[in-house]
């Protein structure tokens, strides 16, 4: 009979700083505990005050790795309370602009976190000899995914062309080539990604709840959000979803959706709409995809490799339409309350906005993938820890095995660390 | 075959946005190595003991004594220091609770105080820093230049 306890401190190759604490008493996880060791940086509050139209742009510095990401939620959310209906094109482009988050996001947690992991590396760093090629599959990807993020928005870390009503400035068909040149490029590397992860295994399973946006191009920025067990709330209904569901569900422990553990991320979205991805994507990942739907948390690796391709097949389409000439629609602020909710590269994210009759943000509510997972990951754990100890592993193994787990699920511990409601300890 | 420039990159309270753009540079970055070993930077590599280094870059704004200690600790252990980035140069956004109202300081404070946060400064406020890079996110570009203009000075040396 085992008992053990278990601190890993400040654990690398994620984004930002956590802890994990673990108690094993005659084989039985007792306490499992994901401690986000990040500052708290009360973006709830630094938001409050501003105007409506730099709120996205205050908001995008919760984090620099999915910067993308909480600015066209917190647009979606201005635009959704004032009942601006974005053009066309204006959509076009942050689909697009997701798209490329998406490939460098997933490029460089596939990479840089998880695969050393998997090579048996400390970093890659160390990438060298017969594993040089790796590091140069990663930059090839890398660079396509921030080509794209340029095209759109100019830059790839707190852009600020992409606002409230459109966006600033319109790619030129010059550049759009070029981009189209580096995706075509990366598209070859792509689907070697595909087969490398799929070459790994992936034993511990535990299945539980998967929930994400969904709509039937496998885009990240509408639908319905659904889950595996049933679930379906209309775009109509997001906001009173937030409130009903996801507030409520936001425990002492992380958030738990109907009452128990659920998962966000590209796991969950292949999971509940694998169908929906490009069919090049799913012509030429066809092996990789029948592991799908999986209940191995360590396969979001496999599923990330997935969603990188059909970003670039679905970019190449999406690019090969053009742009024209359009400016951002102009807006007068009144009173209102609105809700944007997209896929993150790590799940679904929420940002709900108040604004007063001079556009003012009065009130800031915002709920990220991170805090969503932490408590599945913990459930893992549970049931992981049992069954390590079974193969006879020893506590430093079985570290390294938990920081796996934990790395598997990409979490992004800059997002986790700046909402009061989440009381982590 | 040439000594190389030891560099720690260290980040404190921020989005570390500024080690993405970092790691935009891709190619450029990479290259850097050959010239440059990096003997910290936890969004790459394992935890392991500060040891002596030539260059520090370090990001994100400083906010517990904790931090406070740690960013000594660096300034002691590196020939230079570097702060990239709105929050390690100004405190950034996170600063501007510093100034918030009445109302939401109240609203943070058990958290403030669970925290032990202090007001949130930049790095230059508690140690000399050498070279400061300015922006939210600094370009690229400019610290691969700076980069540049450090391994040059260190082959000097």
């Amino acid at each position: 009979m085992h008992s053990l306890d278990i601190n890993l401190e400040n654990i690398s190759k994620i984004e930002g700083h956590a802890n994990l604490t673990v108690k094993v008493r005659h084989n039985e996880v007792k306490y499992a505990k994901l401690i986000i060791a990040e500052k708290k940086r009360y973006y709830e509050e630094i938001v409050i005050g501003k105007n409506f139209l730099t709120a996205p742009s205050v908001l995008s510095r919760i984090c620099g790795t999915c910067s993308i990401a909480h600015l066209t939620t917190a647009i979606e959310a201005v635009e959704k309370g004032l009942n601006l209906r974005a053009s066309a094109q204006t959509l076009r482009m942050r689909r697009l602009l997701h798209n490329a988050m998406f490939i460098r996001d997933h490029i460089l947690h596939l990479y840089f976190f998880a695969l050393p992991d998997y090579l048996g590396v400390r970093s890659a760093l160390d990438f060298e000899g017969e594993l040089h090629k790796y590091l140069h599959d990663a930059l090839d990807l890398k660079k396509s995914g921030n080509d794209l993020c340029n095209l759109i928005a100019g830059k790839t870390v707190h852009p600020l062309i992409p606002r409230v009503g459109g966006f600033s400035k319109i790619p030129v068909q010059k550049e759009v080539e070029k981009t189209i040149h580096s995706l075509e490029h990366a598209r070859d590397v792509a689907l070697r990604t595909v087969e490398l992860f799929d070459g790994f295994s992936a034993e511990f399973e535990r299945p539980t709840c998967y929930v994400g946006l969904v709509n039937r191009n496998y885009t990240f920025l509408e639908g319905e959000v659904r889950d595996t067990c049933g679930l379906c709330i209309p775009e109509s209904n997001y906001m009173q979803h937030f409130r009903e569901f996801v507030i409520p569900y936001s425990t002492a422990e992380g958030f738990k959706h109907d009452g128990r553990d659920y998962m966000v991320g590209a796991l969950a979205r292949i999971n509940l709409n694998k169908p929906a991805l490009h069919e090049k994507t799913r012509k030429d990942a066809k092996k990789a995809l029948r592991k799908f739907p999986a209940y191995s948390p360590f396969l979001n690796n496999l599923a990330q490799a997935v969603e990188v391709l059909h970003c670039i097949d679905l970019s190449l389409e999406m690019l090969g339409k053009g742009f024209r000439d359009e400016k951002a629609i102009a807006i007068k602020p009144r009173k209102c309350e609105g809700i944007g909710v997209t896929e993150a590269p790590r799940g679904t994210l929420y940002h709900q906005l108040s604004i007063n009759e001079r556009g003012v943000v009065k009130d800031a509510r915002i709920v990220i993938p991170t805090a969503q997972n932490a408590y599945n990951i913990e459930q893992d754990i549970k049931q992981m820890v049992p069954e390590l100890l079974k193969q006879g592993m020893d506590r430093k193994q079985i570290k390294t095995e938990l920081e796996k787990l934990i790395r598997a699920y990409d979490p992004c511990m800059s997002c986790a660390t700046h909402f009061l409601k989440i009381k982590w300890i | 075959m040439r000594k190389k420039l030891k560099l720690g990159i260290f980040s404190f309270t921020g989005c570390e946005g500024c080690q993405v753009e970092i790691l935009a540079q891709n190619h450029d970055f990479f290259r850097l190595l050959d010239s440059v070993e990096i003997v910290q930077m936890r969004l790459l590599k394992d935890r392991t003991q500060m040891h002596e280094m030539d260059v520090a870059v370090v990001e994100g704004a400083i906010t517990t004594r904790k931090e406070i200690k740690e960013l000594r600790k660096i300034r002691a252990k590196s020939e230079t220091v570097v702060a990239i980035g709105l929050c390690a140069t100004t405190g950034g956004y996170p600063a501007m609770r510093n100034t918030f109202p009445k109302e939401l300081k109240e609203r943070i404070k058990p958290f403030i105080d669970k925290y032990k946060q202090l007001d949130v400064k930049p790095a230059h406020s508690y140690v000399k820093v050498d070279y400061e890079l300015h922006g939210c996110p600094p370009e690229g570009e400019k610290f691969i230049a700076l980069m540049g203009d450090l391994i040059e000075e260190f082959r000097e040396r």
